[in-house]
This record gives structure tokens, sequence and C-alpha cells, in this order.
């Protein structure tokens, strides 16, 4: 049996997260292919259905990028992300999803070298986990 | 704090319909907003009255509710008009419509805000099958404990029925008479501006006092039904496979949210184009997993509603009473809303200086 290679999708803001993984690229910095970026304008658009989609589709991790407190393109964007992100947590919990596949994280236009570490770190622990419930499911 | 009492009647809706034309006659309102039986439906709607002549169908306490009338009361309030109209809500109506007021749908200024104890309602369909065989069924229904428990699995297990934000909270349970209170500076200048414009027909007298431990105990007795129902759905819905379960026949009607008092968007998101998917995309979804159920998207649809709403989920059972496939869907809704509210330390319809969660953001690290 081949081994489990998961599926992650990167749910990152055009300003920040996303200019640190081009970062990353220039400086040859490479990242887990597991992860596909999604390129959003701020993570303050992220509704629950993105999340859930990824879930339902079979995803087993959903990492979400965006600029640090203070920094956003939007002014406070990613403030309004911070709440929603920990509802949908909290909610995803009690359908029986470890709250460790959905991760809230800031990562700035300048850190490159950030973007791989958490990126790297992030698809490892995914990795362990093993494979999400929605997997290999019928999904109505 | 202002309190009234009513000996005159012993049945608490002729009391409480006493009190809404009286303050339809004196003026002290310009329209009530109250269940009221017209010729055509059998069930109390909600109505918009402003003749003290037409007042003879009210049926304040009805153990019936068409639906959550929050989102109708919203309608009539959407913006101030100067006509101040008096509302008979049910307590998790008045929750309801708490939080339109934070999600700006509406705005409380010429609201006067009429609740009372809360036995429950019985589903539209038994209320009128109750009503074929016991035309005083509204009336046998506050004295006879077998009709007491034909009410919703939902209304057996809430126990936030008494008035909360209401401007006057009429008492029943506890009392043997109807115990009127002012229990906001504007409920208290209506029920006494009332008390000095009328003499006789209403006998208000200043007084009047409840038994808190009866209260109390019908409370103790409904958080335990509680308590059962909610440990028994969360293991219903434990991961996507039982939840799946749960759902496996809904049809995707959208009755619940329709019925929702709090799915206030105009255009939801499942009537747009989002989704409504090409043939391409239902052909490779169905290739992906080899199985693709159609209508599609059910799983998505129920666990999308809970994610928007379950800060703002009321529990007033009416999406479980809408459900064509009988899907317990308040049980869900209720038990995931729980603890979300919990942990984001919010409680839907409470207070209605705290804004929503989502809304309250500020620079913490």
């Amino acid at each position: 049996m081949s081994e489990h290679k998961p599926k992650i999708v990167a749910l990152v803001c055009n300003w920040c997260t996303y200019t640190a993984a081009d970062l990353a690229g220039t400086s040859r910095r490479d990242y887990p292919s597991e992860i596909r970026l999604v390129r959003l304008m701020c993570t303050g658009m992220i509704d629950s259905k993105y999340i859930l989609k990824a879930f339902l589709e079979g995803a087993d991790g959903v990492f979400i990028g965006g600029c640090h407190p203070g920094d956003c393109h939007y002014i406070d964007g990613n403030l309004k992300a911070v709440k929603r992100i920990e509802a949908i947590g909290i909610m995803l919990e009690q359908f029986g999803f470890e709250k460790e596949r959905l991760k809230l994280e800031w990562i700035g236009a300048s850190e490159g070298p950030e973007f791989q570490e958490n990126m790297q770190e992030f698809a490892k622990k995914i990795g362990d986990m093993g494979k999400v419930q929605t997997a290999d499911r019928m999904i109505l | 704090m202002t309190t009234y009492i009513d000996q005159t009647e012993s049945y608490k809706g002729e009391a409480i319909k006493k009190l809404a034309v009286e303050l339809l006659k004196n003026n002290t309102v310009d329209s009530l907003f109250i269940p009221f039986q017209n010729s055509y439906s059998g069930i109390p709607m909600p109505s918009l009255i402003s003749d003290p002549e037409k007042t003879d169908g009210i049926e304040p306490i009805a153990p019936v509710a068409p639906f959550n009338s929050a989102k109708q009361a919203a309608s009539v309030i959407k913006y101030a008009t100067g006509k101040k109209t008096a509302f008979f809500l049910r307590p998790c109506e008045i929750r309801a419509l708490v939080e339109l007021v934070k999600l700006n749908q509406c705005t409380l200024e010429d609201a006067v805000i009429i609740s009372y104890d809360c036995y429950g309602r019985v589903e539209n369909k038994k209320y009128l099958e109750l009503l074929s065989s016991n035309d005083q069924v509204n009336k046998d229904f506050y004295t006879d404990e077998s009709l007491q428990n034909e009410t919703t699995t939902t209304c057996k297990s809430c126990d936030a029925f008494t008035p909360l934000n209401a401007d006057i909270a009429i008492s029943f349970m506890g009392t043997d008479q109807s115990v009127f209170e002012g229990t906001s500076e504007k409920g208290s200048d209506v029920l006494s501006s009332l008390n000095s414009a009328i003499g006789g027909s209403l006998d208000l007298k200043s007084g009047g006092s409840i038994d808190q431990s009866i209260v109390e105990g019908i409370k103790e007795k409904r958080s335990k039904e509680k308590e059962t129902l909610f440990s028994k759905t969360s293991e219903t819905i434990k991961d996507v496979d039982s939840f799946q379960k749960m759902i496996g026949s809904c049809l995707n009607c959208y009755n619940c949210r329709t019925a929702c008092p709090v799915c206030y968007c105009k255009e939801c998101v499942f009537l747009t184009d989002i989704f409504l998917h090409d043939p391409d995309i239902l052909h490779q979804r169905s290739i992906k997993k080899g199985v693709l159920k159609l209508p599609v998207d059910t799983t998505m649809f129920h666990m999308t509603r809970i994610s928007h709403i379950s800060h703002s989920c009321v529990g007033c059972g009416q999406c479980t009473s809408v459900c064509p496939s009988d899907i317990q869907v308040a049980d869900m809704f209720r038990t995931v809303s729980e603890k979300t509210q919990e942990k984001l330390e919010y409680k839907a319809g409470q207070n209605i200086e705290q804004p929503i969660p989502f809304l309250a953001y500020k620079e913490e690290n």
C-alpha cells in the first residue's frame, strides 16, 4: 500500500502570505508539494463555506495565512478572520474533525523563510495525522 | 419596577387580550402585532392590528406558532416610522428579534415588546387536529397536562421560557393571577399610563407576587430534558458519517432556512449560481467518488448554515417543524450552537448591548 500523501489547501492573502510565498520561491526555498495555494484578496473574505468545501472534498488540512495584525491592506480584515476561523474550528470539532487540521497563521510579505517553515511544519503534522474522515467517503 | 395584577379572568389569554385591546383603544400604541384568528386560517396568524373594533380574533397565547414571527416583526420595524407598535411575542421570538436588531435588520425605537411565560407550542398539524376535537384547546392547554405533553421536543427541552428583553413581562407560572410587570422604563411607562387612562374594564391593581420556586422547578425539569437531548445529539453528529445518517433523507428544500428567524440574507448563497452546477461538474464529481447523490451539496448546505448562524441560533425549533423529511434539524443546531456560543462567550438574544462575536474584534496578541 502506498503511503498516504496528504492534500492541504492553503488560503492565503494576496498582500502578505502570497507575497511571502513569492519571496520564498525567488529565494529558492521550496515547500511541500502537498500544499495547494489559493490566493485571496484578504483573509477577511474567507467564508466558512470555503473551509467546509475543502474538508468535505477530502482535504486533510486547511491552512490560512494572512497579514500580521495592524498590517492588513484593508485595515482590519485579518482581525475579522480571527473570530470566524475560531468559530468554524469549534464547529468542525463537534463534527469529529481534529482541530489541528485547521490553522491560522500570520506571515508577513517579507517572511519568505517563515513561509517555508510554516508549510513544512504544517505538512508534516497533517501527514502524521493520517487521512481525514471524509477522504474515501461518499459525501451527500 | 411596576407590577400589576389582573384578577378578573381565570384564563390568562383573556387578560392579555384585554391588555392588548386597551392599549389600542387608549391610543397608548398605534398598532398591535399579535396572533389573530382570521376567518380563513385555522391557526392564529401574527397580524398587525390598528382598529380597536376589529380585535375579536386576538388569540395571544394559543399553544401554536405557525412560524417564528421575529422576521415578520422585523419587517414592521425595519426603520423608525413613528408608529408605536406593541409586539406580543414568545421569548424565543424576542431572542430572534434581538439578534436581528444586532444584524441591523430592524430598530426597536417604536416597539413595545410584551411577552409571557411560555408553556411551549404544539406542531401546526397537531394543533389543527386538537382543535377539531376541542374548540376550547387554547384555554384547556393551560390547565390540562396531557395537552402540554404534546408540545414539540424543542419546547419540552427549552429552559429559556421566561421573557427576557421584554418591556412588559406577563407571568402566570407560579401565580394564580396574571402579573404584568414593566421590565424596562418604556414598559413601566406604558403600564402606568394605561392604568391611569382606564378605569374598570381591565382590573389592574398594584402588587402581585410570583412563586419563583415553581418557575425554578419547571426550569430544572426542562434543563434536564435538554441535557439528555444534547448528549444524545452530540453522539448522532460525532462524525461526518453519523451526521450524514441523520440528514440522509434531506431533499434540499431549504425549508429550514426559510423558517429560520436569524437566517436573514436576502439572497442565500445556496440559491445563487455557485451551487447551480453545470452537467460537466456533476459528471466530474460522480467520477471522483463513483457515486454522486442528487441533489448535491446536502452536507455542505447544513454545515454551512450551522457555521453561518450557530452564534445566533435562538433554539426556537422551527427548522424541525417545517422539515418534510422529519429530520431533527433543531436538535443538531441547538447542540452545536450551545457549545459554539459558550466558547465565544456569547448568548444569542440575551444582551442587546453585546455585539455579535464576529464584529467584536480587537487587535489582540
